[in-house]
């Protein structure tokens, strides 16, 4: 597979999840660039992978995380700073309360929590695969999302009570 | 309950109106640039190897080579070996000077800012890392020493280099996490890590250090004749020029340890052009003094 052919094809995706991650439009930009320019660089090793687009999400999940660090960040975008939480989704993409408010609660999660509920229910991913992808323990990954739960319901009651 | 709204709020939102076509030429654009610049930092790596198996066991080097000893060596003075790793442009990517002290006790791997800004031979002002022939006569010049060796090699070899010694212990004062992962301390890599080390880990001049300490270390325990030095350089297309090392100067090296080698380079942040008390310090072979003068010149190589 090409680089060039990999990016008309999972171009798409790539953005959607970058976005599932930032909840930002501009940053998801950012992100998947970021991600696509590294993937490009060492393409030969990527593309040897036996799930390549999975290894280029993991690429994306580190730098994802590694945003807190400011490091990429600001040498790659020259902004100022960046701070530690994770921006809020854009008002554009909204079309139901309801959303808006697991949205507005999504935004105030530490980005390790966030990445971890974006595994588990958009990727549908398995709790060891979940662990794999960010690095570290399944009871971390359990815990992560125990704990982003426990904050959404806190932080908005009536999501999920009304159902 | 409550992780249903959440699978259902993520499944829901939409990109949007984001410009893939846009976001696809940039990606294209960005990894044209970075490349480039990669090329250089490999050559920087390539550079630095060459220059530690020089500063090793530079005897069995003209050995091997067939160059005929010189006389700098024998003097007793400080020895001046400049290492210049090239990309296919011709311009120089890493510039160091290794010099070691008439003492015979440490060897100084000095990064010279190859973005300084100096008198071209034509009189007008340009980047030194642009002037690939001229440099060796810039660092003669600016520094008053005389070189008694100059290394030249390009990209192609890198990880057969490291790889050809079994690859080195590289010891990192903090935590890598990026691209790739590596935690703090040593730890052992092999060629292509240690070429992503250098492409991705940030601080490429401290990492190229870092790898040519690991690299004299593994020389140390792993080099056990001529024959084996020159098939290394000849993978790595290292060229040699200038006047040769003695044996009796590798036979005063080969007691040091890696900790008697020291990375000396600006503190980032510092703008790029030449400074003149390292010049001193090289010239007077006093590079004790500004290390102990300038610790945040030295390359930090343990938590």
């Amino acid at each position: 597979v090409r680089f060039e052919d990999f990016v008309s094809a999972r171009l798409a995706v790539m953005t959607r999840y970058a976005l599932m991650l930032t909840g930002d439009p501009d940053l998801a930009q950012d992100l998947v660039q970021e991600t696509m320019v590294r993937a490009s660089l060492q393409w030969t090793k990527v593309r040897r992978a036996d799930a390549p687009e999975a290894y280029v999400k993991r690429m994306m999940i580190n730098l994802f995380l590694d945003w807190q660090r400011g490091s990429w960040v600001k040498r790659v975008l020259l902004r100022e700073t960046l701070d530690d939480s994770v921006p809020g989704p854009a008002d554009h993409a909204a079309d139901s309360a309801d959303r808006d408010a697991v949205w507005a609660a999504l935004a105030t999660l530490p980005r390790a929590q966030r990445a971890a509920l974006v595994l588990r229910y958009y990727e549908d991913l398995p709790d060891q695969e979940i662990a794999d992808m960010l690095g570290c323990a399944v009871g971390t990954v359990r815990s992560h999302i125990s704990r982003a739960l426990a904050h959404l319901r806190t932080v908005e009651p009536a999501i999920g009570g009304t159902r | 309950m409550i992780e249903d709204d959440v699978r259902t709020a993520l499944s829901r939102y939409d990109a949007g109106n984001i410009d893939l076509d846009r976001l696809r030429s940039r990606i294209a654009q960005e990894s044209a640039q970075r490349r480039k610049r990669r090329g250089w930092a490999r050559a920087g790596i390539a550079a630095a190897i060459a220059a530690m198996t020089l500063a090793t066991a530079p005897a069995l080097v003209n050995s091997a080579l067939g160059l005929a000893p010189g006389t700098g060596a024998t003097q007793g003075g400080p020895v001046n070996v400049l290492l210049l790793g090239t990309d296919k442009q011709g311009h120089s990517d890493a510039i160091i000077l290794v010099h070691v002290n008439a003492a015979r006790s440490k060897i100084y791997l000095y990064s010279i800012p190859r973005d300084s800004i100096v008198d071209l031979p034509d009189g007008t002002p340009g980047r030194l890392g642009d002037q690939l022939n001229g440099i060796p006569a810039w660092v003669t010049r600016h520094h008053g020493l005389n070189l008694d060796g100059v290394a030249k090699t390009d990209v192609a070899g890198l990880q057969t280099m490291v790889d050809s010694v079994g690859g080195i212990d590289v010891c990192l004062d903090r935590p890598i996490v990026s691209t790739i992962e590596l935690p703090a301390g040593c730890q052992r890599l092999v060629g292509p890590e240690v070429s992503n080390l250098l492409m991705f880990g940030g601080g490429s001049d401290d990492n190229i250090q870092r790898v040519l300490i690991g690299l004299l270390a593994e020389l140390k325990s792993t080099v056990t004749g001529p024959g084996q030095i020159h098939d290394v350089l000849s993978r790595a297309r290292v060229t040699v020029t200038g006047d040769p090392l003695m044996a009796e100067l590798v036979w005063q090296l080969r007691g040091l340890q890696p900790s008697d080698v020291v990375g000396v380079a600006q503190p980032e942040g510092v703008a790029p052009v030449p400074n003149d008390d390292v010049v001193l310090a090289l010239r007077n072979d006093r590079m004790d003094r500004f290390v102990a003068a300038n610790p945040d010149w030295v390359t930090r190589i343990r938590p």
